[in-house]
């Protein structure tokens, strides 16, 4: 159920996402999710795609500096209080968010939030009690194909 | 047993126990002879004469300041031979440097100069020669290899971090020592067993810390020039030869008797000071900084600019590709810890820019590591 993404060093100036991004379309590695954050100092790129060790190899061999870390995908009820819902079962469990992000895939009725934990184990056993809906990352692949 | 114990009372020679009131006056004495002989080298002869200074009117060591400064240009000019003292025949050795900052430069040596280079370094010697016994001894090496190991590290400035670094690859104590070829080679000043600064070995040296700047001698204990006077040297004595080194001097007694004033490791070199909003900074300090926070790399780059009415120094820091995590609050967390320990060893505020590892551009020899972008045209004020 874990997702490895991966997450890029990008120095704060023009210019720098296009490297990275040009190294993944040469190689036709499709991104299946991503975030950029970024402090006035620095940004960092988060990945998410299908053959990550790949992917992590030719952005390394290109001089990005990569860290592979875990996150999970929940799928989100797309309607008022789904997301409330979803914190609550980790409120509940006292698990800490390091940050997340939302996407959606054209799906009528779920969203799809990438969560990164501190704890990501306890995360996913937490979770599992629950209802909330999981996606592991074959599940998001078939999915951005659709 | 410690490294103290064993080095305590290993004391060369007599002259390094002396009083500092008799090696003052011991001082003088060889600084009014050291103008005598300085006074047959037509380029002395004309300062001397310009200033109206003569040996006889040096009452006190105090005088000293009334001499002309001697730079690194002044030995070009004078080359090859121009401030030699002595009559090409009472030369036993010289010693040329091609020039790789400059025009090559040449230094001579009579056999007096080369005997009091042989006591001036044997002061060193025995705690080399220790250490080296016993490093030698316990991993079975044969202390010739290691003998030429040692002899790397006073040729450079280098951090008290990298000495650390050093002795626990070689498992040997490390000292410091230093010298410059245009006064005699290593020698000049070296470390005691308590390794708390060098002692200038001031029978033979006068010194002086100047402000590089306005020439004038700075406060005790802040850094300055360093600024050489040879009291023995027959070949080319030089009169206050500006070394452009960078140090701080100590004249308070050390606890292992040597009277001798003690001079800190160079920090820098003068030609390298950046002065940022009236604080002299180094980039050696920057270095030091660097090398003392975990996770970043030795390369970096310093940028001064004066966008407004104030100074600001900007430095680039390559991070160690390992030390990168996923978490802003870490790579925050390093940018603090750099730009606290660069204003805790360079009294100033830096802005930190951490950069991808292999960017910032790799120098043969000198490194070009500092950008004053207030000289630049159409900047500053």
């Amino acid at each position: 159920m874990k997702i490895k993404q991966l997450s890029v060093f990008l120095e704060n100036k023009p210019g720098q996402l296009s490297g990275p991004c040009r190294v993944l379309a040469d190689a036709g590695i499709n991104i299946i999710t991503m975030s950029l954050a970024d402090t006035q100092q620095f940004g960092i790129l988060r990945l998410v795609v299908r053959e990550w060790q790949k992917a992590r190899d030719l952005l390394e061999q290109s001089g990005c500096v990569v860290k592979t870390t875990e996150v999970l995908a929940l799928e989100v009820p797309d309607r008022p209080g789904g997301l409330a819902d979803v914190v609550n079962v980790l409120d509940q469990n006292s698990i800490n968010i390091e940050y997340m992000y939302a996407f959606t895939f054209g799906r009528g009725d779920q969203a799809v939030i990438v969560f990164r934990f501190e704890d990501v184990d306890a995360a996913l056993e937490a979770l599992r009690r629950s209802k909330v809906g999981l996606l592991d990352s074959e599940d998001l692949c078939r999915l951005s194909e659709r | 047993m410690s490294i103290v114990s064993e080095m305590e009372n290993r004391v060369w020679s007599r002259e390094e126990l002396m009083p500092r009131p008799e090696l003052r006056a011991l001082q003088l004495q060889r600084l009014r002879d050291c103008v005598e002989r300085v006074s047959r080298v037509p380029f002395y002869r004309e300062a001397l004469n310009r200033n109206g200074t003569t040996s006889e009117a040096l009452r006190g060591l105090d005088d000293l300041r009334r001499l002309p400064l001697t730079t690194k240009e002044d030995l070009r000019r004078n080359y090859p031979f121009g401030l030699f003292a002595v009559p090409r025949e009472q030369l036993v050795r010289l010693h040329g440097s091609s020039g790789t900052t400059g025009k090559p430069t040449i230094v001579g040596y009579t056999a007096d100069d080369l005997d009091n280079w042989s006591t001036l370094c044997a002061r060193f010697l025995p705690s080399y020669a220790l250490n080296l016994a016993e490093a030698a001894a316990a991993q079975g090496t044969d202390p010739r290899s290691l003998a030429l190991r040692f002899g790397h590290f006073g040729a450079e400035p280098w951090t008290e971090d990298m000495r650390c670094r050093i002795e626990l690859a070689f498992g040997l104590h490390a000292f410091n020592n230093y010298g410059l070829s245009e006064v005699t080679g290593p020698g000049v000043s070296g470390e005691c067993c308590r390794r708390n600064g060098m002692h200038i070995q001031e029978d033979h040296f006068l010194v002086e810390c100047l402000d590089p700047d306005t020439l004038e001698p700075v406060r005790p204990g802040t850094p300055g020039e360093l600024v050489i006077t040879t009291l023995t040297k027959q070949a080319i004595p030089l009169l206050r030869y500006r070394t452009r080194d960078i140090t701080t001097l100590d004249d308070s007694p050390c606890a292992c008797g040597r009277t001798g004033m003690r001079m800190a490791r160079v920090i820098g070199r003068s030609d390298d000071m950046l002065i940022v909003r009236g604080v002299n900074v180094f980039p050696s300090q920057i270095e030091e900084a660097l090398l003392r926070v975990d996770g970043t790399a030795p390369h970096y780059q310093i940028e001064v600019d004066r966008p407004g009415a104030l100074d600001e120094m900007t430095i680039r820091v390559e991070m160690r590709p390992e030390k990168f995590t996923d978490s802003f609050a870490a790579l925050e967390q390093l940018r603090r810890d750099i730009s606290r320990t660069v204003s805790s060893i360079a009294g100033l505020h830096a802005k930190i820019e951490l950069v991808k590892p292999q960017t910032l551009e790799r120098f043969e020899g000198k490194a070009r590591r500092v950008f004053d972008r207030r000289r630049e045209p159409g900047r500053g004020p």
